[in-house]
């Protein structure tokens, strides 16, 4: 039987952008599929992946003495060291990541390998990194990004299930991890209370005790008529609570959060409010029928770690009265305000799109030739307009990738 | 006791000094210290390319400067990747003096090892005062003259020998037919060398070595002509030898016998080996060793009475080879030459002031309970460093390893990202 390791180390919402990558390895039969993740994620990695071996390791938050952390950490490396993988996949551009390869050949590791102390970045993350140094253009979401690591990858479509209503309300994520990059109070008791204008049921207010005080003044502000809907979740639902709640919904209401990541992975349906260093192409909802309000100032996307100049401007078109008129309606309006492109998901052959339904996005032409030659690259291709190619692969490959052997 | 350094040692892309170089490396581990080693020769093929490529000699002359400025920057990232407490190179390593410059301007000090002659490599002229310490191995007007350029932390730091490689060896008989004679000499093809060995052909006489160019007076001592001779095969080839000849090379045909003044490698691994040798006058001779360790000649009619003399007395030939080893294992290790270079940059340039504060760094042994003591301990052995090492120097030796790592080395490296991410930064 056929063993894998998945190391991933980054967050919740990275835990399900990882599907594709998880799922294609587990659907190649025979096969006995482990997966390393932060220890404050384990029990969450085994109800999203109950098929698979889950390994916990001491990474974000968590203080061990030293000693715990020798003890923990060398016993599962002793196991995986007896465990004959046949494929390591190192998804993290971390320190962690870096060492964890020193564990095994660098033959035997995709993604981050070490090679006598020095860590090696392998060609399709090498080509994805360069991707990333122009986001505005970087049509490719994360999780397609893992998903490719496997040629051929899982069918998109098999990934998550298209979005559909459960008859159970409508779910709102309170924050993410990045604060910028979330709605703040007054904003969201605008946005909900045009929104849930059509929507009779409860509301769901989701989120971990951090959320709570926020929460809190959400439904103070929040009209009469909707407070006595609400249902203040925050800090109230562990993981397995949390995804019994979100898999019955009709809609969450999210900006870019692991819980939205969860819903795409329920097909639970998803409006997304994105700005800031969120940018729907590399981290949107996976699947079909996902709608994603995206900024789109000329600074967009940002840098979470640089301050903004700019007063977090590329918040103010989401109160637009145009917007807000959409929510309530789900009908087209005259003046859309610039800075801000409804898109919808969808999947094809090569991984998730978004296509604009209002609004127009800079570079789109770009972008989608750019898409167009990574789904080429990945899936073997010929090109359908090799002269369309020519400028995203001049930028793409570089003198390496042609003279030297990829691995 | 002084506290341990991390140095990276600068190997020259080629040449005589690379050996020394990786001498130097294991002395200074040998001395508690944390080395990481720049391998130059690991660029000198791609360098050697550039050479056969039929260009004009201005286009080969600007890429071999940016080949070297390219090296010189991976230097760079390196020191800025290990951050060292001293940069150690020997002669041709390939520092730039931008890259020295840059080094300076980040306080990281440097040391050269300058194991070449001056008069025959001239080059120290425009790159002597970027480094910070300049050791040499001769005297005056060497030393003179690097203080009228800028350099005043100077040091003599005559050459030495690595006891544990260069030893007394039992050879097998067949070893001792195969690498064997009455006289032998191990070195390249000088001048005076070739003047000096035509007086020689009627004796057991063997000659070793690479740079000779065809003479058919000579023809019939010469061994494996044109072959390289392993360091390994040197040190059987002493060993097998009743009479070491050790003649310090000369560009100039005559006299043969020179006369200089700064005493070569072979002359410390012949004694290492308990070798008996018989060795030209040198100026500096006298303070390295006695006349009742190793037997000197001044001319070539000195030379050859000496070979006569010698090769009938085998117990005084042993007697003094014996006194050789032990002035050797006193005093001419590369332990011994890195301790004093290390001594003299601490003196002069204040190298590893940093106050560890008055127990040292913290072991990595601390803390631990006895199981996982007994594992580290025992890693620690397998790396070669003592329990007082730091944290993160043991962190830097096992990155260092070949090949896959295990369960505790790859549990230490998650430790130290671990405090790197939630310690350090606090």
């Amino acid at each position: 039987m056929e063993k894998y390791l998945i190391i991933q180390l980054a967050r919740f919402g990275d835990i399900l952008q990882s599907k594709r990558l998880i799922s294609g390895l587990s659907t190649q039969p025979p096969a006995e599929v482990h997966l390393a993740v932060d220890a404050s994620l384990v029990s969450l990695a085994k109800l999203i992946y109950p098929d698979t071996h889950v390994h916990g390791l001491p990474v974000h938050g968590t203080h061990p003495d030293p000693v715990h952390l020798l003890r923990h950490c060398g016993t599962i490396f002793k196991q995986w060291q007896e465990t004959d993988f046949s494929r390591v996949f190192n998804l993290n551009h971390s320190g962690f990541n870096h060492v964890l390869a020193g564990l095994f050949d660098p033959e035997q590791v995709a993604g981050y390998q070490w090679r006598k102390g020095q860590i090696l970045r392998g060609a399709w993350p090498d080509m994805v990194f360069r991707l990333t140094r122009h986001r505005l253009t970087n049509p490719l979401n994360l999780m397609d990004y893992w998903g490719h690591f496997l040629n051929p990858a899982l069918a998109p479509e098999l990934v998550n299930p298209p979005a559909r209503p459960k008859g159970g309300g409508v779910g709102v994520a309170m924050a993410g991890r990045h604060a910028r990059r979330c709605l703040p109070v007054p904003v969201l008791v605008q946005i909900l209370t045009a929104a849930l204008h059509g929507h009779p049921g409860p509301i769901h207010l989701l989120g971990t005790e951090t959320e709570r005080p926020a929460a809190r003044q959400l439904l103070k502000a929040l009209p009469p008529v909707l407070q006595t809907r609400v249902c203040d979740l925050t800090g109230r639902t562990g993981w397995r609570g949390l995804i019994e709640v979100v898999s019955q919904l009709d809609l969450l209401l999210s900006p870019d959060t692991g819980t939205m990541h969860l819903a795409a992975h329920l097909g639970t349906p998803v409006t997304a409010f994105f700005l800031s260093s969120a940018w729907c192409f590399e981290t949107g909802p996976y699947g079909d029928g996902h709608l994603v309000w995206q900024a789109a100032r000329p600074c967009a996307p940002c840098l979470e770690s640089q301050p903004c100049d700019q007063d977090t401007a590329c918040l103010r078109p989401f109160t637009h009265k145009a917007v807000l008129s959409f929510l309530a309606s789900q009908t087209s309006f005259p003046d859309p305000p610039a800075e801000l492109c409804l898109l919808e998901s969808s999947v094809d052959e090569f991984g998730l799109r978004f296509t604009p339904q209002l609004g127009e996005l800079p570079e789109s032409q770009e972008r989608d030739a750019l898409r167009e030659l990574l789904s080429g690259h990945c899936l073997g291709k010929e090109p359908r307009n090799a002269a369309a190619q020519r400028a995203p692969a001049a930028w793409m490959y570089d003198e390496p990738h042609w003279m030297l052997e990829q691995s | 006791m002084k506290s341990a350094l991390r140095i990276l040692n600068v190997l020259p892309l080629y040449g005589g000094s690379l050996t020394v170089g990786r001498y130097c490396t294991t002395a200074l581990r040998q001395l508690g210290h944390t080395v990481e080693v720049f391998e130059a020769p690991e660029f000198h093929d791609a360098f050697c390319a550039l050479k056969n490529q039929r260009i004009s000699v201005e286009r080969l002359s600007a890429l071999e400067n940016s080949f070297l400025q390219i090296v010189s920057q991976t230097i760079l990232a390196k020191v800025e990747s290990f951050a060292p407490d001293l940069v150690l190179a020997q002669a041709q390593a390939p520092l730039s003096r931008q890259a020295l410059q840059r080094l300076r301007r980040d306080k990281v000090p440097t040391a050269m090892w300058f194991v070449e002659d001056f008069r025959v490599f001239p080059y120290w002229k425009a790159f002597a005062r970027h480094y910070d310490v300049f050791a040499v191995i001769q005297k005056n007007p060497f030393f003179d003259l690097l203080r009228e350029l800028g350099q005043e932390n100077v040091l003599y730091l005559p050459l030495a020998a690595d006891p544990a490689f260069h030893a007394p060896m039992d050879l097998s008989d067949v070893d001792r037919r195969r690498f064997g004679a009455d006289v032998s000499f191990l070195g390249a093809g000088y001048p005076n060398r070739q003047v000096a060995f035509r007086q020689l052909t009627s004796l057991d006489f063997r000659i070793w070595g690479n740079d000779w160019p065809a003479d058919p007076v000579l023809t019939p001592c010469m061994q494996r002509p044109g072959e390289r001779i392993t360091p390994e095969e040197a040190v059987k080839i002493f060993n097998a030898t009743k009479v070491n000849l050790n003649l310090h090379s000369s560009i100039k045909a005559e006299p043969p016998v020179s006369g200089g003044d700064f005493v070569n490698p072979r002359t410390f691994e012949l004694a290492s080996c308990a070798a008996f040798q018989l060795v030209d006058k040198r100026s500096l001779l006298p303070g390295l060793f006695s006349d009742r360790e190793v037997a000197v000649f001044e001319n070539m009619p000195g030379m050859l009475e000496a070979i006569q003399h010698y090769l009938t007395r085998p117990a005084e030939r042993r007697t003094m080879a014996e006194r050789a080893r032990a002035r050797v294992l006193a005093e001419h290790t590369y332990v011994h030459r890195m301790r004093d270079l290390l001594d003299f940059a601490r003196q002069r340039i204040g190298l590893g002031e940093v106050d560890a504060g008055p127990a040292g760094p913290p072991s990595p042994l601390d803390g631990l309970p006895d199981d996982l003591r007994h594992d580290v301990r025992e890693l620690l052995k397998v790396l070669n460093l003592p329990e007082s090492v730091s944290f993160e120097d043991l962190v830097w030796a096992i990155r260092q390893r070949q090949g896959a790592l295990n369960d505790l080395e790859t549990s230490l490296l998650f430790l130290d990202e671990w405090r790197k991410q939630y310690v350090r930064g606090q």
